[in-house]
């Protein structure tokens, strides 16, 4: 419990730099509890709350000259490739950015979909995924999630490429 | 000072039935159940566990040192339904309380190597599940509404009919830690009077979080900022919630407004997860959360809801 208590100690968060170093120095001898069973006491829910965020695209095509087709955007009825596996726990939150990036699964994330893609539609060649931004405006009555047009974090696989490696 | 050391001890040895504890076993049992067989319903064993390319599991080439369960049973997706496969089974005995406390350790050290595998796919609800099992395990969990409970009873060695109620404590005191945290953690000005108390428009008008499109967010803004006040307040207000359990316990001139502010206090936060539940798509967290709420209440309380909850207690009722 006491270990607990020191570890759940925001005091790097607040500032205050002596108490933090006192906190790491008390937790070094205990820092496989965290580590082995992957525990810890500091929570987070929805720390961040700006309008800046971001909706991911899903798109491929059938050779490199021919235009990008949606397969997947969140919030699009007409567009629901793979929809039942994407919504899983947003894969269990691999896929959405956090506040300032992508996640360190993005790049895997983004060959599974392609690996899983070609698979199942022999007609796709190249597949991209990106991030568009959004500015949030939640009492505007024309579109409340600004999308602005504006992509980030493009990936693209093909399957040429993903037939030769390993 | 002795007297105090006393009462520390006595406080910490107290009994009571275990039929909280057996419920909380059962609740967050099923709640993990249900999210592992989801997984492999929606074809995601691989994907979610296993090692890239098959996988997200960029832990398995990456962490360091590499998982255990890798080192022995190499990177492959095996592994992961390896994993996936005793996890399951762990997680099924220890929900029906067969083996209990093998069953949840053995859930706690695969569930750590999918989290090792996987870092980015292991969510605060898992971690807190996780803790809450590993505290389950060193308590009288099984003690009742158990298979265990039940052998025990056939040998003739029939389980204690009170358990030490210091894991239902912790377990209690984890989730007020938990919920403060959060309450502390959030810096957005969105989530006070600075930014509006505009973070749940925020957050409900985000494709990714939110369950419907955001067209009808304009037309409830002005409760959905009432609704971020709320929920800061009731994070904020955990502390508040431990000392008003304490006193209520305790009786005297405080137990009443303490037991006003207690039950305020569950209605606010069970709003604040169904509310949750029915508006955003955050996988197991609203009923992770409240498969471990039991702990709130004391054994007694417990046994009147059930006693209430009874079909015949409301044909009894109704007649009156």
């Amino acid at each position: 419990m006491v270990i607990g208590l020191v570890e759940a100690c925001p005091a790097g968060e607040v500032g205050w730099s002596r108490a933090a170093r006192a906190q790491r120095a008390f937790m070094v001898p205990f820092l496989f509890v965290g580590e082995d069973f992957k525990v810890t006491q500091h929570w987070k829910l929805f720390p961040v709350a700006n309008p800046d965020r971001f909706r991911m695209w899903i798109e491929a095509r059938e050779g490199p000259q021919a235009p990008w087709q949606l397969l997947y955007r969140p919030h699009d009825p007409a567009h629901t490739w793979l929809a039942d596996a994407l919504e899983y726990r947003r894969m269990r939150g691999a896929w959405n950015p956090g506040t300032r990036n992508v996640r360190g699964s993005y790049t895997s994330f983004v060959t599974w979909v392609a690996r899983v893609t070609f698979a199942r539609a022999p007609r796709w060649s190249e597949l991209r995924v990106r991030m568009e931004v959004l500015d949030i405006h939640p009492r505007a009555a024309d579109d409340p999630t600004g999308a602005t047009g504006r992509f980030v974090w493009e990936e693209q696989r093909s399957r040429a490429a993903q037939a030769a490696s390993p | 000072m002795r007297p105090l050391v006393r009462a520390w001890i006595a406080f910490w040895d107290r009994r009571e039935p275990p039929t909280v504890l057996a419920l909380v076993r059962i609740l967050v049992g099923v709640t993990l159940l249900a999210d592992f067989l989801g997984a492999a319903s929606s074809g995601l064993v691989e994907a979610v566990w296993a090692a890239p390319p098959h996988g997200l599991g960029f832990g398995a080439l990456r962490a360091i040192p590499i998982p255990a369960a890798v080192r022995w049973l190499g990177a492959t997706p095996h592994t992961a339904w390896i994993l996936w496969t005793t996890a399951t089974l762990a997680l099924l005995l220890f929900t029906v309380g067969a083996l209990t406390r093998v069953a949840g350790v053995v859930f706690v050290l695969v569930s750590a190597q999918l989290a090792a595998i996987s870092p980015d796919c292991d969510r605060g609800i898992d971690i807190l599940l996780r803790v809450v099992i590993a505290i389950l395990v060193l308590s009288g969990a099984s003690a009742t509404w158990s298979v265990d409970a039940w052998v025990r009873r056939r040998i003739g060695r029939p389980p204690p009919p009170l358990v030490p109620a210091w894991p239902r404590y912790l377990l209690f005191a984890q989730l007020v830690w938990m919920y403060f945290s959060a309450g502390i953690s959030k810096s957005d000005p969105a989530w006070g009077p600075f930014g509006g108390f505009s973070a749940l428009a925020m957050i409900l008008s985000d494709p990714h979080f939110a369950r419907w499109d955001a067209g009808w967010i304009a037309g409830v803004y002005p409760l959905l900022q009432v609704a971020t006040l709320a929920t800061v307040s009731f994070e904020y207000g955990a502390p508040a919630f431990l000392l008003a359990s304490a006193l209520a316990a305790r009786g005297g001139r405080w137990a009443r407004p303490a037991r006003v502010l207690r039950w305020t206090w569950l209605l606010v936060g069970a709003s604040f997860h169904l509310g949750i539940a029915v508006t955003m798509r955050l996988g197991i967290f609203p009923f992770g959360m409240l498969a471990v709420w039991p702990v709130f209440l004391h054994p007694d309380e417990l046994e009147r809801a059930l006693r209430y909850a009874r079909p015949s207690t409301w044909r009894s009722t109704s007649l009156r």
